[in-house]
């Protein structure tokens, strides 16, 4: 049973790439005024990101990190 | 450069607040929302709609993949059944891989089965067992992609347009994360998470703190405890449970300055200073901060003992391996200045 996480995210990863340059140009150019507030929302939202970097170590410390340098799985 | 607008900072506003309600949500997932919103991400991707197992936390569905991926588990599972309740069997589950030496699946399927919410994994277990589930950080992370989603909803909500491409794959991500917790999909199943039961986030200090329990908690009852913003290892999470539990010897024999210093402020200074028999070296009244030292088996040590003017809390620190005359050394030490003179405290 394969993971598709790894194509899911190929594809967010473009799309996100995509964005970024776009959104920074449009910002910079049309809408200048907005950067910095822009940056607080990112810099705020950082909070949530660490729920998940927090839970991931504990499920790290819990061993479960054996599994991501595992042998590549037998693909069914 | 031109100014914000008043109506552009509402918008901003209003992102900020509605996503961080979004990462911080506790009630139960909208599974079918949940399911609907993963299914047009698979479509997306040219895959086949998956079957859907729910489980009530991130840690029960990493013992499912690890127990559909490696039989060691299943076999360590046999073992620690006989005498161990269901949480503290999953908690276990990870802990002894490598003591197991026989297999027995009928008798995990009918003992595991009630701990994953009361769901019957049976069939599923069935189905995959035997074959082997990749596990290579398989994961999205749901309600907690809210942080890289609000941002690009919030440009496009300010005027951006993004290619029609681009901005329906932003739309079907912020429905995942609008619905439910984390999720590990595979290209015939998609494990779903449910959302934590109790987040508790300090938002003024910006990071997750609760001395009594579990900062982040599942329903089912797994969780993890952060004291501001440090997670703190299992092994010494009883610490945070029982405070009263907590000695002296406890705190001398912990090795981790940062564990040690946890320790202290939960266990609380003056319980400590009377345990290790502390006696007053010098103290500066007027600051409120007072010198104390100590013989231990580890030998003699000094901490400080400041009482803040306006709260009256009191703060235990240790200085380091030093030892010093006064109150203004340790001081100059702590805050590594050459002359410790503040005109005010608070």
């Amino acid at each position: 049973v394969k993971g598709i996480a790894e194509k899911m995210d190929a594809s967010l990863e473009s799309a996100l790439c995509r964005m970024r340059h776009h959104e920074a140009t449009v910002t910079n150019k049309d809408f200048p005024g907005v950067v910095e507030s822009l940056m607080q929302l990112d810099y705020d939202l950082d909070n949530i990101m660490i729920l998940n970097r927090l839970m991931d170590k504990a499920l790290l410390d819990a061993e479960f990190i054996i599994r991501r340098s595992a042998p590549p799985s037998t693909e069914v | 450069m031109a100014d914000i607008t008043q109506a552009q900072q509402e918008i901003i506003d209003q992102y900020h607040d509605e996503w961080i309600e979004i990462g911080m949500r506790t009630e139960p997932a909208d599974r079918p929302g949940m399911e609907r919103a993963i299914a047009a991400l698979y479509v997306s991707e040219n895959e086949p709609v998956p079957e859907f197992v729910w489980v009530q936390d991130p840690y029960q569905a990493n013992v499912l993949i690890n127990w559909l991926l490696d039989d060691a588990v299943v076999a360590q599972a046999n073992k620690l059944a006989y005498n161990n309740d269901g949480v503290g069997l999953l908690r276990d589950l990870a802990l002894y891989r490598e003591e197991v030496d026989d297999l027995n699946h009928d008798f995990i399927h009918q003992h595991m089965s009630p701990f994953w919410g009361g769901a019957n994994l049976t069939p599923l277990v069935n189905k995959l067992s035997g074959r082997r589930l990749e596990y290579i950080n398989n994961v999205f992370y749901g309600q907690h992609e809210s942080y890289w989603i609000a941002y690009y909803l919030c440009a496009q909500a300010l005027g951006v347009v993004f290619d029609a491409k681009d901005a329906e794959a932003l739309s079907m991500w912020a429905e995942t994360a609008k619905m439910g917790g984390w999720w590990y999909p595979y290209d015939s199943h998609c494990i779903c998470v449910e959302r934590p039961a109790q987040v508790c986030f300090d938002m003024e200090q910006n990071w997750l703190h609760n001395p009594e329990g579990y900062a982040i908690e599942y329903t089912s009852g797994w969780g993890v405890c952060v004291y501001r913003g440090r997670t703190i290892d299992r092994e010494m999470e009883w610490a945070i449970f029982d405070h009263n539990a907590i000695t002296a010897e406890h705190i001398n024999q912990e090795g981790n300055v940062e564990n040690r210093r946890i320790l202290l402020e939960l266990m609380g200074g003056e319980r400590y200073f009377d345990q290790v028999n502390a006696r007053l070296v010098d103290s500066d009244g007027d600051n409120k901060v007072y010198l104390y030292e100590a013989d231990t088996p580890r030998g003699r040590f000094q901490m400080t003992l400041s009482i803040c003017h306006s709260t009256g809390r009191k703060f235990v620190e240790f200085v380091g391996d030093n030892i010093f005359p006064d109150v203004q050394a340790a001081q100059r030490w702590q805050w590594q200045v050459e002359h410790y003179n503040p005109t005010f405290q608070s």
